[in-house]
């Protein structure tokens, strides 16, 4: 079946092929995960959310009408997710008193830029921001998604993506300066 | 006004002029701008740097996870889409945890339902007084005898009341024992007041099997004493049998007792109520 393009994956899966579904899941795994990931900065919660994801597009794709395309969905869905996730997690730790030894579990799961020293940093400084300007970084930054494809995913015009965009990487540049000056 | 248009635009496509993604029309015309715009071009430098300290290249953590495990989430996938929809019941951690969260993001709704909370609890507390009020108060005497009288009133009442005929019947038989005019040698007929010391030796011993106090228990003994001499006297009535019963009631002040006893139950009935001294 990996021969057959999408829109006819799309239709036979709207028709209930779940092996035709299955093919558009193995296409689009990993660059879910990745979004989960960047959002999230944890391999199991971006399984999870990638993983769940896959199973809420499936339980509606016959409400899916190809205005967008099925990566946009996709992401649109795995983003909300994440978000909800984190935001989750940012009231239960707010609620919950911090275990000092988590400094070093949390540096394991950092994604690899390339230089370690800067990960955790970059991460702490990424989970900073606000949530437009940092889901703006990283599907536009990190996950190298066009502005077109990410006004779409956010659901906002391209103009509002470049402005977060700019205003997520300044203001990551001067919190990374500011940790590294500490 | 085009000169802010142009710096708007060039502006929103500095991240691609950074990053070279531009077509080459663009990138001419930014970079004609960047040459005679300081600030543009210190936005520009700025974003430079930060995509320089923030690579985009190499995030790629899927990569990190072996065939395995995309084998494994392809498979878990297909499980959970064949599963039917899952109506997770909420465990009480979770539940708790939503609540917590309202109460966070809802913080003015929170204080508002406090207050109305706090506001109809005192409200209660403070009515609860009309909704149960008090018992009126215990009559200060058993002088009255209504009736609505409880149970343990009346019987007391009745006591009184038999305490005081007692005392009375007694008085008037003595003082008639006491006046009575004797003359020796001849027989006395007593029958009428032996049966009544009798009726009064009876009512005696109901009175001492109530709570009296002891001054009273005391006097209505010694009355059933003389009593009983009184009723045990023989048919012959001869008049020294009677002096030995005067001279017991003299002895024993037995009259002025009894007259301060009676005045002292006699009290019952002069209270008010429906009672009225019998005279």
């Amino acid at each position: 079946m990996g021969a057959v393009d999408e829109p006819q994956l799309i239709s036979l899966a709207r028709s209930g092929d779940q092996n035709a579904f299955c093919t558009l899941v193995e296409r689009y795994m990993k660059q879910a995960y990745n979004i989960a990931y960047g959002y999230v900065q944890n391999h199991d919660d971006a399984a999870d959310i990638a993983q769940e994801s896959f199973v809420r597009v499936f339980r509606s794709i016959r409400s899916f009408r190809g205005d967008a395309g099925f990566g946009t969905w996709l992401y649109r869905i795995v983003t909300n997710l994440a978000l909800n996730r984190i935001k989750k997690r940012s009231q239960k730790a707010a609620r919950e008193i911090p275990i000092e030894e988590s400094g070093h579990a949390s540096a394991a799961t950092l994604p690899d830029f390339g230089n370690s020293g800067q990960s955790e940093l970059l991460e702490r400084a990424l989970h900073e921001l606000p949530t437009l300007q940092r889901a703006a970084v990283i599907l536009r930054h990190l996950n190298g998604f066009s502005t077109r494809e990410v006004s779409r995913i956010l659901r906002c015009s391209e103009g509002t993506v470049k402005t977060h965009l700019h205003r997520g990487l300044k203001k990551l540049k001067s919190k990374l300066e500011f940790m590294n000056n500490e | 006004m085009s000169n802010f248009f142009t710096h708007r635009r060039v502006r929103r496509l500095l991240y691609e002029y950074v990053r070279k993604e531009l077509s080459s029309g663009q990138m001419d015309m930014v970079e004609a701008h960047l040459r005679h715009c300081p600030g543009c071009s210190a936005e520009a430098d700025e974003i430079r740097s930060a995509i320089q300290i923030i690579p985009s290249r190499g995030f790629d953590p899927a990569s990190e996870q072996p065939p395995e495990f995309w084998k494994a989430f392809a498979e878990n996938v297909r499980e959970q889409m064949g599963a039917p929809k899952r109506h997770k019941v909420p465990t009480f951690r979770e539940e708790w945890d939503v609540l917590l969260s309202l109460l966070v993001a809802r913080q003015r709704w929170v204080v508002g339902l406090s207050g109305a909370v706090a506001v109809i609890v005192a409200t209660l507390i403070l009515y609860t007084p009309v909704r149960n009020p008090v018992q009126p108060p215990a009559p200060l005497s058993v002088q009255t005898n209504t009736p609505q009288a409880t149970q343990p009133q009346a019987d007391y009442m009745q006591v009184k009341t038999r305490m005081g005929d007692y005392f009375r019947k007694s008085r008037t038989l003595l003082v008639g024992i006491s006046n009575m005019k004797v003359q020796r040698d001849q027989p006395l007929d007593l029958s009428v007041e032996q049966q009544l010391s009798r009726q009064l030796v009876h009512e005696a011993g109901y009175l001492k099997q109530q709570p009296l106090d002891v001054r009273s228990a005391k006097v209505v003994s010694d009355v059933e004493r003389v009593l009983i001499e009184l009723a045990n006297i023989q048919k012959d009535h001869r008049p020294p049998n009677v002096e030995l019963i005067r001279s017991g009631i003299h002895q024993e002040n037995l009259l002025f007792k009894i007259r301060m006893a009676e005045t002292m139950y006699d009290s019952v009935y002069t209270g008010g109520g429906s009672f009225s001294r019998r005279k």
